[in-house]
């Protein structure tokens, strides 16, 4: 008998087990009623220690996922970039160098069968295309507008008209704002659209959009000046020409780092952050390993409101560090999302690149 | 050719002619003793290169090259020593080429002050080897005699490096003092014969912890009773098998899984040991020995069980698949065919496996996959006993914990308010946990708190009962008898909160029983 849901609280949920049992169980991973409710499977996709693996970067194409991390000797100092594939909604991944910074060679061959002739696709800081069979990568790591240089961020949205959104943060002398860019090529270039957030000496930086309904956008933003690793969010109802004021979300609530927005199929929305609020981080510089509630983690909420309100935290995994994050989400099947992000497995090893495949419906 | 120094002119020698004169140009002849036949002296301990004869000695009488070495055949020697004109000096006869005697003859004066001399003899019988009785020690020929020639006497017995064939008595062997590095092989498991004590990390291997057998309402045909600790892999748990706590053969605790009579169901019954990954910790980055006793009954219809030891690198998760694997990274670092007897393996003699665990891994889990066909008969079953796991490369002698403290690792698995041996729905209301309503409102009239006696393994399943009726999520009123809607908060691994859902009447006692699992 399936696991039934009625309750959703923040520690816990009310339903009844598989034996119909009404019951008591937690929103945590290592839970066998919540595995089974949420059907939540973890696959470490690379580990390749003591290399570090950092900063996935992960899209969808076709029914394809597709994506590059950095691999390096330390935190951001990557040598080269690593391209991951999986065909089967993230149960199975292969795997090449994309780039190699020493020689700035490319390595297209994982994105042969998936981009079609004239196609594009962004996978950070460089866009790939397919014309006519030969693939080229343009790279665009930082655009100016306003008279600020922003470095670009966030993933590619589609945008009305055939163009497609993302996000860029730049220090404007004081603290540090985010854009919005807009790119009419298929993301081979980019222009600036609107400055997102923007307010006195605050630290904006890594900031995600989504579209609502409409011409209404959904924006949230990392706050680096705030105690508890703040998320600030702006509304946009006018296509991203123009948004709110920046409003902090209670830091108890929902915090964390690198947010990632996604539309569902069902229409809800997720956000993903990549959480260091927990003991593990600070726990963790003593080399322990921290297991609980409260350690730092990849962490998911998700809105049925366009984002007027919010789940619950659900912690997908732990971090045993301050050292990840970078979740993204993609929509594998209808209601089964996969969630790729880094993160270190014990406190003195380097990060790795995992996932976590789960449903979100009862969120 | 093996060859000895000489006792003659052995190393450095210097001969002299009877008026004290070094023997310049001297004659040294090497005959076998008693006769004048020529026998090879040799130049160097490779005893490859011969000495002329006579060897021809320099101008200070000493020997060419300054040693001479004797053939290893365990002959007699004559030296006859001439002047460089043939004068006879002297004829030493009978001169042995191995020097013999008697171990007892020799002293042997240890270091120290206050070292007492004794004999080489002496020294060397302080201990008696196996091979002092013939024994061969290569695996392959039987030195049972030897050893048992050896367990004759009353002394340590050395087991030089090697292995042993034995087919004796293996329990008798190892209550002896046993010293060396060598092992023993007895039934085709070779043993250390020096072995050293562990404390078993797979501690619910020691079945001696029911908690959830007891509280867990179940009958014969159902196998929802359990050691806590133990997780069965779902589609294992179908129908038609009992886990029973029986008399090991070797402890008093031991685990039956037994198919019901007259049952046709063949599926697996797998047996799952699973430990978190605090308990993983003392084991990761090391080699490990699992090692258990285990018998099959008269009337077993399957073929033998297949022991697994399992890891994986993933997060912590608990086991659901049908096969007992982990879900998610599963790698299997044992996975053995057990050939069980009726009778058992001798106490000192358990099975045993080897393994190496990465240092990353999260968690380890020990498999029993119990296998059966045709129809169950009366007695249809396989016994496990003492299953442990504990950091080495050999077996160990497995200390046991206390009860106690089993008891608390246990309940990192289950908890629950009902006496121990009461199981859950049972209609009583010993052990429950009650609160007076101080107001009539829905929720928290009032508020039972549920604590874990120790903190759980991960955030557990939770479930209460009313008493009596055993009914789940509600509560009794104590005054009138009457149920009343309940709903549990804020869950954790240390506890939750028990308040009523439904109008409750102030100054009444409400009560109810709970329960708390960790399916791993």
């Amino acid at each position: 008998m399936p696991i039934t849901i009625n309750l959703r609280r923040e520690f816990e949920f009310t339903g009844n087990d598989e034996n119909n049992d009404p019951c008591l169980f937690p929103r945590h991973t290592a839970n066998h009623v919540f595995v089974q409710a949420f059907g939540f499977r973890t696959k470490t996709i690379a580990s390749e220690q003591p290399r570090y693996l950092a900063f996935p970067f992960i899209v969808k194409l076709g029914t394809s996922l597709v994506g590059i991390y950095s691999e390096g000797d330390s935190h951001a100092n990557s040598d080269r970039q690593i391209i991951i594939r999986s065909d089967d909604g993230g149960v199975t991944w292969q795997s090449t160098v994309f780039f190699t910074a020493a020689t700035g060679a490319f390595n297209f061959s994982l994105l042969e069968s998936l981009l079609t002739d004239g196609q594009s696709v962004l996978l950070k800081v460089w866009t790939v295309k397919n014309v006519s069979g030969v693939f080229s990568a343009t790279q665009n790591s930082t655009v100016s507008f306003g008279g600020l240089t922003y470095a670009l961020w966030s993933k590619a949205v589609d945008a009305p008209g055939g163009k497609l959104f993302r996000t860029g943060y730049a220090s404007n002398g004081t603290g540090t704002q985010t854009a919005l860019f807009e790119s009419s090529d298929g993301g081979l270039t980019w222009v600036g659209k609107s400055v997102i957030f923007l307010s006195g000496s605050l630290l904006f930086n890594e900031a995600d959009i989504v579209n609502t309904t409409g011409t209404n956008w959904l924006a949230v933003v990392r706050e680096d000046s705030g105690a508890s690793n703040p998320l600030y969010r702006a509304n946009s109802t006018d296509g991203g020409d123009t948004w709110s004021a920046a409003t902090i979300f209670p830091a108890s609530a929902i915090n964390g780092r690198q947010p990632n927005l996604t539309k569902m199929s069902d229409g809800s929305i997720l956000l993903a952050t990549g959480d260091r609020s927990g003991t593990s981080g600070y726990g963790g510089s003593a080399g322990d390993q921290v297991v609980g509630f409260d350690t730092t983690g990849i962490t998911l909420f998700r809105s049925t409101d366009n984002g007027a309100n919010w789940s619950f935290r659900t912690r997908l995994s732990p971090m045993f560090s301050t050292d990840g994050g970078q979740p993204y989400v993609n929509e594998t099947n209808s209601g089964t999302i996969n969630v790729v992000f880094y993160t270190r497995v014990m406190t003195k090893s380097s990060p790795v690149i995992a996932s976590v495949t789960m449903t979100y419906a009862n969120l | 050719m093996s060859v000895n120094l000489s006792p003659i002119g052995g190393a450095a020698a210097q001969f002299f002619d009877n008026n004290g004169n070094p023997l310049a140009g001297g004659k040294l002849y090497t005959y076998a003793a008693g006769t004048t036949t020529p026998r090879a002296a040799y130049t160097t301990s490779a005893g490859n290169v011969p000495h002329t004869n006579p060897i021809i000695l320099d101008s200070a009488g000493r020997v060419p090259g300054g040693q001479i070495w004797l053939t290893d055949e365990n002959v007699d020697y004559k030296f006859l020593l001439e002047t460089s004109t043939s004068v006879l000096v002297g004829t030493f006869d009978n001169i042995p080429s191995v020097i013999s005697g008697s171990a007892a003859d020799i002293v042997y004066l240890p270091a120290g002050t206050g070292a007492v001399a004794t004999t080489v003899q002496a020294k060397l019988r302080e201990t008696v080897s196996v091979k002092d009785f013939g024994a061969v020690g290569d695996g392959l020929s039987d030195d049972t005699d030897a050893i048992n020639s050896a367990l004759g006497t009353d002394q340590t017995i050395y087991f030089p490096d090697g292995i042993y064939l034995f087919m004796g008595n293996i329990d008798a062997l190892m209550a002896r003092d046993l010293l060396g590095s060598g092992k023993v092989r007895y039934d085709g498991f070779d043993y250390p014969v020096e072995r050293k004590a562990a404390l078993n990390a797979l501690w619910a291997g020691e079945f001696r912890c029911w908690q959830m057998a007891h509280a867990l309402a179940s009958g014969s045909t159902q196998r929802v009773q359990c050691p806590a600790g133990v997780t069965n892999a779902r589609s294992g748990f179908a129908v038609g098998t009992t886990m029973l706590h029986v008399q090991g053969t070797h402890r008093q605790d031991a685990l039956r899984i037994q198919r019901n009579a007259t049952t046709g169901s063949t599926a697996f019954h797998t047996v799952v040991m699973n430990l978190t990954r605090e308990e993983t910790k003392t084991l990761a980055g090391g080699s490990c020995i699992l090692q258990f006793h285990a018998i099959k009954s008269d009337g077993h219809t399957g073929t033998m069980p297949v022991c697994r030891v399992q890891y994986s690198l993933e997060p912590e998760q608990p086991i659901l698949e049908a096969a007992g694997t982990y879900t998610n990274g599963n790698v299997n670092v044992v996975s053995e065919s057990v050939a069980l007897s009726t009778a058992g393996r001798p106490k000192q003699a358990p099975y045993f496996y080897g393994f190496d665990l990465p240092a990353d891994a999260v968690q380890v889990a020990v498999v029993f996959e119990v296998n059966f066909s045709g129809i169950a008969g009366a007695a249809d079953y396989i016994e496990l006993d003492g299953v442990s796991v504990h950091p080495g490369a050999a077996p160990a002698n497995i200390l046991q914990e206390s009860f106690s403290a089993l008891m608390l690792k246990g309940k990192s698995r289950y908890q629950a308010s009902y006496p121990y041996a009461a199981p859950r729905g049972a209609s009583t209301q010993q052990g429950s946990v009650s609160a007076v309503a101080s107001n009539t409102q829905i929720n928290f009239a009032f508020a039972i708190n549920a604590r874990f006696e120790t903190p759980m393994a991960t955030v557990p399943q939770f479930l209460f009962q009313s008493p009596i009726s055993g009914t789940e999520s509600r509560l009794m009123n104590v005054d009138t008898g009457a149920f009343i809607n309940g709903l549990g908060f804020a869950l954790s691994d240390s506890g939750a909160v028990i308040t009523n859902n439904g109008a409750a009447t102030a100054g009444n006692r409400y009560l109810c029983h709970w329960t708390a699992q960790v399916i791993f």
